[in-house]
């Protein structure tokens, strides 16, 4: 273990990654919490200019970091379209992610193994919450990513990988013809069939879209059904917005899902997170709401004044979490509307705020998951 | 246990397409082109492979390094063979 990890388990930022996801009520939370976003706050303050200037704006330093966190600077996430942030020298870039803006300019971001570490570390920790802690079969409901060229990746190919720590095989079940990305039957039934022999409980991982346009959809106008092994689970990332369109909400989308899949409602999960703050995901299952954990806060800002709104008023959404060392994405206003729904412990014993979204706000750019499928957005 | 560690560098070679001169133990992901989740991912079942060895989701996402790598291989190395953990 190299010392750079040993220091990084000393640091605040590292205390806070080595608690329970989901085991701290507030008044625990906070001081770790808040310690840990100073660290993070000194660090961008001191290595990036941009974050700089818009704190100074904003008459916070590290010298006057405030305990009321709602009062801490926020960029937004159109920041990212327009340049290249960065806190660490351009040598310690390891991966650059791209999200796939289905219109104009993409967001990027910069990763360096300080940065990919905390990822993998707080993705893990909160999947293993949801999906057990144990390694599965992964069937895929994507193609299989092509090599990244250089230090690139996009978006929707980062958080396919992330997920594979769970897994102990993966099979991706679509291919990339002219452009579509079509299921292959075959291979399919045969992967299924497999699992269901062996008696193994599997994970059918996809975006929401493909899952249910591939997988759901054809399966319910073909009347079929399909029997998981019992304890299988469905994780699918990526939204709503194509899925709309087709009238298809997450109430019909779980009905269908747990119907053709033979699965029970709260055997499925849905995941959120975005591209500014990659690895920093949000789960909830069935028609639970999602739960802030431990390494990150939410705040609900109004559309005009910015200024934060009561529990159950919808507005922006907006995420703190100290996890981004190579860029300066600690502290996100989303394009993304949504409302608090609880505080507190819930019914499983998770400590966290709940939240629901519930949209794109009006004039945001359509910022679609899907890099192959123009329109595909959240 | 030398052993291990010259089998854990030539896969570790042969998965990501590079010499065993081209990385240390401290070599870690995003070190080489290849090693990224899914190479991560082909590593951690080879290696499962040749060793007759499961590692758990915990093992997955705990070696920072090639020398991390090493040991964790020698480590269930013998717990498989029924020595102490």
């Amino acid at each position: 273990m190299s010392s750079t990890v040993k220091n990084e388990r000393e640091s605040a930022i590292g205390r806070l990654l080595a608690a329970s996801p989901f085991g701290l009520p507030d008044e625990n939370k906070h001081p770790l919490f808040s310690a840990a976003m100073a660290e993070a706050f000194r660090h961008h303050y001191s290595d990036n200019e941009v974050f700089r200037t818009i704190s100074r704006k904003q008459g916070i330093t590290p010298e006057s970091f405030p305990d009321d966190l709602s009062l801490l600077p926020y960029l937004p996430a159109a920041l990212f379209k327009n340049r290249t942030l960065v806190s660490v020298p351009a040598d310690k870039i390891t991966t650059v992610l791209r999200s796939s803006a289905t219109s104009g300019t993409p967001s990027v971001v910069s990763i360096d193994r300080t940065t990919a570490r905390r990822q993998s570390l707080v993705s893990a920790k909160i999947m293993a919450e949801y999906l057990g802690h144990h390694r599965r079969p992964f069937l895929i409901l994507d193609a299989e990513p092509r090599p990244s060229a250089g230090l690139e990746m996009m978006t929707r190919t980062a958080a396919t990988r992330g997920f594979l720590v769970f897994a102990d095989s993966a099979e991706f079940a679509l291919e990339e013809i002219d452009g579509c990305l079509c299921l292959d039957e075959v291979k399919f039934e045969r992967s299924l069939e497999d699992l269901v022999k062996s008696g193994r409980d599997a994970c059918v991982f996809g975006f929401t879209h493909l899952l249910y346009s591939r997988l759901i959809k054809p399966l319910l106008e073909k009347g079929r059904t399909i029997r998981l092994p019992a304890g299988s689970r469905v994780a699918h990332i990526g939204g709503w917005k194509r899925l709309r369109a087709e009238h298809v909400d997450s109430g019909r989308f779980l009905e269908a899902a747990a119907r053709t899949l033979g699965i029970q409602e709260d055997g499925i999960i849905d995941f959120y997170g975005f591209t500014e703050q990659m690895g920093v995901i949000y789960a909830g299952a069935g028609r639970s709401p999602k739960t802030v954990h431990a390494y990150a806060e939410i705040i609900v800002r109004d559309f005009d004044t910015l200024r934060p709104v009561p529990d159950g008023k919808p507005g922006l959404l907006q995420f703190m979490t100290p996890v981004f060392h190579s860029h300066p994405g600690i502290s996100i206003l989303t394009e993304d509307v949504g409302r608090i729904v609880g505080r507190g412990a819930d019914e499983a014993g998770r400590w966290g705020t709940r939240f629901e979204i519930l949209g794109r706000a009006e004039n945001a750019e359509p910022r679609g998951c899907g890099d192959l499928f123009p329109g595909m957005g959240r | 246990m030398d052993d291990i560690r010259s089998e854990v560098y030539r896969i570790v070679a042969g998965q990501f397409s590079v010499e065993e001169n081209d990385f240390s133990d401290k070599t870690g992901p995003g070190d080489l082109p290849a090693w990224n989740s899914l190479g991560h991912l082909q590593l951690v079942m080879a290696l499962e492979k040749r060793f007759q060895i499961r590692f758990t989701a915990d093992d997955v996402m705990s070696f920072e390094d090639v020398g991390d790598l090493v040991a964790l291989v020698e480590r269930s190395v013998r717990n498989a063979l029924g020595g102490t953990p």
